[in-house]
């Protein structure tokens, strides 16, 4: 029997996730300095009109939900999910005030894709937009790496016990610390640290490709977030491209494979555990899948006779890989390069590697390393078995900061969650397909958006059917928020609607 | 007989001058480059490469300066005619540009860069287009020979939104009814 | 009132000071993995031209 969720339960969800909206409005300070530094005043208005529509609803759920009951698990799991819908909406609004969106559907798409740092874009005119906007495009990819809930929780749940349950909702299952507020704040203090180190590599190797300081320092800020989040955004819109150079393109590939690195291990790496990079099974997964992808790329490559130079393969080749594999979708190429120069056997390489994605517990997305390396070792554990006498006992263990059997749960639950995400990229690229375009132009982006990459064929773009809008915005929130999120949202909905009232005590 | 070999040798003279004329005022190498979109480039990389080609557009974004050569961005997109910040109409796309490398004295002539507060100076390129460019890492990109300032850029102007303040003043009193309304809530419930 | 004494004092400077190195150090070790990782995804590409051609 399904029991309908009580008064209580609604006006819990509705306050907590005032919280998660006044974060939002918090974070649009941001750029509302930066536009007022730019003297943007009609920008800056955007973002006021923002922030107050934020602080509008943080009051009305401040003031009609107030409950002394505390946060459980469903509740986590909802608040999560809903709160990403309401941030995605609210966050739209000085984007489609901005006047690059034709429609507020793209203004929406756009904020998806920016909190769970895809990287696909509907923006028109990009090269003509304000520096505000282009501070919050690039600060949603950072916040959203972080996890929008992380955010809240670092600042506005201090003290509650049901904290966890929604940061674990929000697809991040690592505990750095004992206290859940604590491990939000590690979180940060690794981000902040590699925001100001990368942030002013970036800086010197732009001031030395010829860009003016100013110009430069935000350029600096807005491609450290866009690799460390694995977002992708750019500020420009030949993305890295814009800048044709080798030095800019090492920095920030350096940044996005360290950015799609499972915080757990950052935290273990810096407290002394040096080791763990070798030995964690997320490295070991993401070193051997990207040299299989690189190994198909230069196969497909060859018999092109394509960027053959170890330089070219570097820059236009392995960079794109990385990229694709860490599900950033920083770009040295045009998108339609993709299909166009690509071909088949190179592009399906990074289709492939997109969809494996990067860590848990990181700002990446895909079916994420530690499954694949559970899947392995569990499909190695079978074969062994078979070849074994039936008497033997075999068992498997992975190294994630601490050594952990496989048992069937945990292989029943990668197992589901990458069955999931293939689910998800089948219907995106049929749903391409049915519309009229390349199958292998269908599932790249199709891929791309599940896995919350950004890489583009050309498919993405302000005159795609508004059902594929619809549905990427879908794939890229399920993807991020690795469904279980979005099944307690479903359920929780069809409880309001069908479940019976629980009896009074 | 001799009146007409000297009226010959006089209209070789004189065609022999108009050429060398004509050859002094365009310039140096006159090309065959042909006007093309950088669309059509881009999607008809392979049968471009190596030639010379013609792109007229907005110069945006910045002007890297890298010892003798400069690069600069040309975008021939409907936003380089006018853009969204000018009122100009959505065209379906964010934009469509290339990278140019030049020598460094051609691109003295640029003086308004494209941005959210300018419209750049329109620019014409003529240039060799390379599919894969060996000398800079295999971008896809145009070896600029020569450039000419077509228009020169202007200052964007961005009137006042009054309504978005009115927006906001309203928004305000709303939160500002609302914290009242909150506070009095609180004190009720202690 | 007894006086804190100077060696807690210097105890918790230095531990500061570890923590900032072990830090950097950490940052280091990331850094030199990518750095491992691309220059063995080159090597691939490097073998397979020696292969194919």
């Amino acid at each position: 029997m399904i029991l309908k969720p009580s008064r209580e339960d609604i006006k819990l969800i509705g306050w907590a996730i005032g919280r998660v909206i006044l974060g939002v409005g918090l974070i649009m300070a941001v750029p509302l300095a930066v536009s007022l530094v730019c003297s943007e005043w009609n920008v800056a208005l955007d973002f006021i009109i923002g922030m107050l529509a934020c602080v509008v609803f943080w009051l009305v759920t401040e003031s009609f939900c107030r409950t002394k009951k505390d946060l459980k698990w469903s509740h986590g799991l909802v608040v999560a999910s809903g709160g990403w819908i309401l941030a995605m909406i609210f966050g739209a609004i000085p984007h489609y005030l901005s006047g690059h969106f034709r429609s507020f559907l793209d203004a929406c798409f756009d904020l998806m894709s920016g909190y769970t740092t895809t990287g696909l874009y509907l923006l028109q005119d990009l090269d003509h937009c304000s520096h505000g906007l282009n501070m919050w495009r690039h600060l949603l990819t950072y916040a959203g790496g972080q996890g929008i809930i992380v955010i809240a929780l670092t600042f506005l749940f201090a003290g509650t016990a049901g904290a966890f349950k929604i940061y674990v909702s929000e697809g991040k299952e690592e505990k750095l610390l004992p206290n859940v507020i604590n491990t939000a704040r590690a979180i940060w203090m690794i981000s902040l640290s590699y925001l100001v180190v990368g942030s002013a590599f970036l800086w010197l190797a732009l001031l030395r490709e010829g860009m003016p300081a100013g110009r430069g320092f935000l350029h600096a800020i807005w491609l450290f977030m866009g690799a460390w989040s694995t977002g992708g955004f750019a500020p420009q819109s030949l993305n890295l491209l814009y800048y044709h150079s080798l030095a800019v393109e090492l920095i920030t590939l350096v940044i996005m494979v360290i950015g799609s690195f499972n915080f757990a291990l950052h935290y273990a790496v810096w407290t002394g555990k040096t080791k763990e990079i070798y030995q964690n099974i997320e490295t070991r997964s993401f070193t051997l899948t990207a040299l299989f992808g690189t190994l198909v790329l230069s196969l497909g490559f060859e018999k092109l006779g394509l960027f053959t130079n170890l330089t070219e393969f570097f820059r236009k080749g392995f960079y794109n890989l990385i990229s694709g594999h860490t599900t950033t979708g920083s770009s040295t190429i045009y998108s339609v390069s993709f299909y166009r120069d690509f071909g088949f056997i190179a592009m399906w390489a990074v289709i492939l590697v997109m969809a494996i994605g990067a860590s848990a517990c990181s700002t990446g997305g895909g079916f994420k390393g530690i499954r694949m390396g559970i899947l392995f070792k569990y499909l190695r554990g079978e074969i062994r078995r078979l070849a074994s006498p039936e008497s033997a006992v075999i068992a498997e263990k992975i190294h994630h900061i601490r050594d952990i059997w496989l048992d069937d749960a945990m292989v029943k639950g990668a197992m589901f969650i990458v069955i999931c995400y293939v689910f998800i990229y089948f219907v995106g690229g049929l749903l391409g397909v049915l519309y009229g375009y390349d199958p292998s132009v269908a599932f790249f982006d199709s891929v791309s958006a599940g896995s919350n990459s950004g890489l583009s064929a050309g498919l993405t773009g302000p005159l795609m059917p508004a059902a594929l809008k619809v549905y990427y915005i879908f794939a890229m929130w399920a993807g991020r928020l690795e469904f279980i999120s979005i099944i307690a949202l479903f359920s929780f909905g069809g409880a309001l609607v069908r479940g019976k009232k629980g009896r009074k005590r | 007989m001799r009146g007409t070999a000297v009226l010959a040798c006089l209209v070789v003279i004189i065609c022999g001058c108009v050429c060398a004329l004509l050859v002094l005022c365009t310039g140096p190498a006159t090309g065959m480059g042909q006007e093309v979109k950088v669309k059509e480039l881009v999607e008809n990389s392979e049968s471009y490469d190596g030639q010379e080609v013609i792109v007229e557009g907005e110069v945006v974004g910045d002007l890297m300066i890298r010892g003798d050569e400069a690069w600069i961005t040309v975008n021939d997109d409907p936003y380089s005619e006018r853009s969204l910040e000018e009122g100009g109409d959505f065209a379906g796309l964010s934009n469509y540009g290339i990278g140019v490398w030049l020598p460094r004295q051609e691109t003295e002539a640029i003086r308004v860069l494209g941005s959210y507060k300018n419209h750049g100076d329109r620019v014409r390129v003529r240039g060799i287009f390379h599919r894969v460019d060996h000398s800079h890492g295999g971008d896809m990109d145009i070896e600029g020979i020569s450039l000419q300032v077509m228009k020169p850029g202007y200052p964007i102007r961005h009137s006042f939104s009054y309504w978005k303040l009115a927006l906001v003043l309203a928004l305000a009193s709303m939160a500002a009814c609302l914290a009242i309304v909150w506070r009095r809530r609180i004190g009720k419930t202690g | 009132m007894r006086e804190i004494p100077d060696s807690a004092d210097t105890s918790r400077e230095l531990s500061r000071w570890r923590t900032i190195f072990g830090y950097i150090r950490g940052m280091f070790v990331e850094i030199s993995a990518v750095a491992a990782i691309s220059s063995a995804a080159l090597l691939v590409m490097f073998l397979v031209r020696i292969v194919v051609r």
